[in-house]
């Protein structure tokens, strides 16, 4: 029986009614109210949704941070984040809908007798905002504070009402100690209660790979090793670490960007259609890819750190130079790897990915590099002159996806060019992309986790990770260094020459 | 935003015109992007051209497409009755629209028509390969079949808004008829939207007839009652009141629950519409069912 045929018997009225879902009364609880993360994303989300009509109508928002601060003072607060990085204008009406159910405690939950405040202040706005028990707690405290929160709100089960646990990265910074937060986490919140976020997945672009792989019939039957000679994930920034040196330190490029985002993006490209698109087909095909991931040897690897150079055409000071960091650190900005998926489909096809700090432009992109073709029938000066298609995935920034092809230059010879086809995003649909944040706060509220990490794949990958660092240990003095501005060390370009390839430029 | 200069009397000269004004528009001497959704074909007498350009303007900056506006006007007919007079004169202009993702093109061929028949043969040759065509029918619906009929054999969705017409008469008639071949979108249905939902969460009255109030356009009000009697296969007597939006139901005497205020514009309902492809049974059944109403 179909959902109209349900909506049909039960209400013939709801049926043709479906339109966008809206979440169950619910209480949001932020953790980390009064820090970045809350300011600069979650408030400034909360307000989009507000504003497309996505919240429920009964909808609170508690903040608690350590900070000492009113209500009033919050809501000022943020009020004053939505108008800095809202990316809508600012509507009276919007705002005093949200701020009318948004509350402030202030609590460090450091130990159990803290959360009394906490709860008493929930329970209060829960009545006056008609929420049913319902509960969404966000974390967006730093990892030291996490479990001493966990441990705090693994205890309040609301009578009748749902609960849902929002985490934030880092998910531990190796494998034991994910491990160990997994466990800390299972033992007081069920998996299907918790919502791990990786936000390159909330990203449109990313969504659309799986739309591009799995709803256009021409692009499958090629997708695998006998069509697909290579393929490149990079995730190059141009900015360096800012303020953030002591956090930088102790995490770098493999950590930061790599276990999480970089791998997220591999699985994508490589898993196996899911036999529908529920949260735990598509991640049990995501796991299958992390399982199938050869360990990559130490020639597979290449780790750098920025020194001085120009970007944008500003001169920036090098690494150990920025503020917090080491004069000797030996902390990389810059990874590469060749990474190969050992299964029936990609045997052989290597996968090269690079993420970095201070490279020479801001850009994230996958690109799909097809064979050539097996014969030119045509009088060229040099092969080369029809170059592989590639099909090229643009995450940010201008999201769209590109298709070189080969042409003929118009003219009497034969002369060939290689040609883009450009479907950039805001070209064919709206100009305003929602923001990463908006859909997986609204997906968390309607408890689709879909796209958020589950406890194995986190676990997989922190798995490779360490693999990977190992091999550092071996051999410490294979930090190579790299120009600001440049597109990583040269070794970087040495590990995909050595296969008769070359890194994407731009 | 560049326009042609000269009057385009034939399909050629407006195609080149437009690949002329597509080269010389761009950012940094970049051609603009040419991904495209859909063309729309709107039918645009001379009451209703004021609104239309106004939710063209909106428009552009939602859904990139082709517009084609096909204006009729009763004093070119007359100047140019002599046989040997061009049957129609286009205008096109292009307007580059500056996004995130860099320069893409809404395109708008203005076609003042001396007379409606041939519309269709004017637009067939204009209307992007492979994708959908959506006809904006302003107005009522004509009773004679020219151009109507044409002009619907070549579009996917018909989107009409019974806010523009006078009376529940002939052009239901049309309308019914339309169902069989294409799909069909009434932008006042879609105004009704949070009120159904309203009143659906209200849940279903019981009995086999049911009495409706509601204060709003005439017409709107008319579906809305229709809508509740197909659904609930029941007789539905409505009691009207006349304002300029829907603003009070109620069914059976139980007043519903005001939905959230929703002001859409009209280039955001129409580009609501233009993501639609599907048929609407329960529209169409709704539209079937105004004459059952019992005022
Ligand atoms: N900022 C981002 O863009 C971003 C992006 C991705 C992930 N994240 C992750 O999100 C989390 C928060 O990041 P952030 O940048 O917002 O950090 P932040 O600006 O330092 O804010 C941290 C927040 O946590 C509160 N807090 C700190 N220790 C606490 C404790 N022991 N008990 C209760 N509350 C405590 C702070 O309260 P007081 O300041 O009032 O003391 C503050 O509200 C981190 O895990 C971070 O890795 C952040």
């Amino acid at each position: 029986m179909t959902e109209s045929q349900l909506a049909d018997d039960a209400n013939p009225l709801l049926a043709g009614l479906a339109g966008p879902r809206t979440p169950d009364p619910c209480a949001l609880v932020i953790f980390g109210a009064s820090g970045d993360l809350s300011r600069r994303k979650l408030l400034p989300a909360l307000y989009a949704l507000a504003r497309n009509g996505l919240l429920p109508d009964a909808f609170a928002v508690l903040g608690v941070g350590r900070t000492e601060m009113t209500d009033a003072g919050f809501q000022a607060h943020m009020r004053g984040a939505i108008e800095q990085h809202g990316r809508f204008a600012f509507d009276e009406d919007v705002w005093r809908e949200l701020a009318a159910g948004m509350r402030y405690v202030a609590a460090g939950l450091d130990d159990e007798s803290a959360g009394g405040p906490v709860t008493d202040a929930l329970k209060a706005l829960e009545r006056e905002r008609g929420t049913a028990g319902n509960r969404v707690f966000y974390l967006a405290v730093p990892p030291a504070a996490m479990e001493d929160v966990v441990a705090a709100i693994g205890t309040w089960r609301p009578a009748g009402g749902w609960r849902r646990l929002i985490v934030e990265k880092p998910l531990g910074h190796d494998l034991a100690s994910a491990r160990q937060l997994n466990a800390f986490v299972l033992e007081r919140f069920f998996e299907s209660e918790v919502f791990r976020i990786d936000h390159y997945l909330g990203k449109e672009t990313v969504q659309n790979l799986a739309v591009l792989r799995f709803a256009n019939g021409i692009f499958e039957p090629v997708w695998n090793r006998q069509f697909i000679d290579h393929v490149q994930i990079t995730a190059a920034e141009s900015i360096g670490i800012g303020s953030r040196g002591a956090f930088y330190e102790h995490t770098g490029a493999t950590r930061d960007i790599f276990q999480n985002h970089l791998l997220q993006l591999l699985a994508l490209t490589a898993m196996e259609p899911a036999a529908d698109f529920t949260a735990d087909a598509v991640r049990n095909e995501k796991v299958k890819v992390f399982k199938s991931l050869d360990r990559p040897g130490l020639e597979q690897l290449v780790r750098g750190q920025y020194g001085p150079g120009f970007v944008e055409g500003g001169e920036v000071r090098g690494y150990r130079e920025e503020e917090e960091v080491a004069s000797e650190s030996v902390t990389e900005t810059y990874f590469a790897a060749k990474l190969y998926v050992d299964n029936w489909r990609w045997a052989g096809t290597p996968f090269y990915v690079r993420c970095g700090k201070r490279l020479a432009r801001q850009e994230t992109t996958i690109a799909i590099q097809f064979k050539r073709a097996p014969h030119l029938p045509f009088a060229l000066d040099s092969d080369d002159d029809a170059r592989p298609n590639v099909l090229l995935i643009h995450i940010q920034p201008d999201e769209g996806v590109s298709m070189t092809l080969n042409a003929k230059v118009p003219g009497y010879g034969v002369t060939i060019r290689g040609v883009n086809m450009d479907f950039a995003y805001g070209g064919a649909f709206r100009t305003d992309l929602p923001e990463a944040y908006e859909r997986l706060i609204l997906d968390a509220l309607l408890g689709d986790a879909i796209l958020f990490t589950r406890a194995d794949e986190v676990e997989e990958q922190w798995a490779l990770v360490d693999a990977i660092r190992a091999h550092w240990q071996a051999d410490p003095d294979g930090l190579a260094g790299y120009v600001a501005g440049s597109w990583g060390p040269s070794n970087a370009d040495a590990l995909i020459h050595g296969d008769n390839r070359s890194w994407r430029r731009h | 935003m560049a326009a042609s200069l000269t009057e385009l009397h034939t399909v050629a000269e407006v195609r080149s015109e437009l690949s002329r004004l597509r080269d010389d528009t761009g950012r940094e001497g970049q051609p603009v992007g040419r991904t495209s959704l859909l063309t729309l074909v709107a039918w645009v007498p001379p009451q209703w051209q004021e609104a239309a350009g106004s939710t063209l303007e909106g428009l552009a900056h939602e859904q990139p497409s082709r517009a084609i506006l096909l204006m009729p006007r009763a004093e070119i007919a007359a100047e140019r009755s002599h046989a040997d007079a061009p049957p129609w004169s286009a205008q096109v202009t292009l307007r580059a629209i500056d996004g995130a993702a860099g320069c893409v093109a809404a395109e708008v061929v203005t076609i003042d028509l001396a007379r409606a028949a041939g519309a269709a043969s004017i637009v067939l040759p204009l209307v992007r390969s492979d994708l959908p065509v959506f006809l904006r029918w302003r107005g009522p619906l004509p009773e004679d079949a020219e151009p109507f009929g044409a002009l619907l054999g070549v579009a996917d969705r018909l989107i009409i808004d019974s806010r523009e017409w006078a009376g529940p008469g002939a052009g239901y008639a049309a309308l019914r008829a339309a169902f069989g071949e294409v799909a069909v979108s009434d932008i006042s249905w879609r105004r009704l939207e949070p009120w159904r939902r309203a009143v659906a969460e209200q849940g279903r009255p019981a009995g086999p007839s049911v009495r409706m109030a509601v204060d709003g356009p005439a017409l709107e009000a008319r579906l809305l009652a229709a809508w509740l009697g197909s659904r609930l296969r029941a007789h539905v007597t409505l009691e009207h009141r006349e304002d300029e939006h829907v603003t009070r139901v109620a069914v059976d005497d139980e007043p519903i629950r005001q939905p959230r205020r929703t002001h859409r514009s009209s280039s955001a309902l129409l580009s609501g519409e233009l993501n639609q492809l599907n048929r609407d049974p329960i529209y169409e059944e709704a539209a079937c069912a105004l004459s059952s109403v019992t005022i």
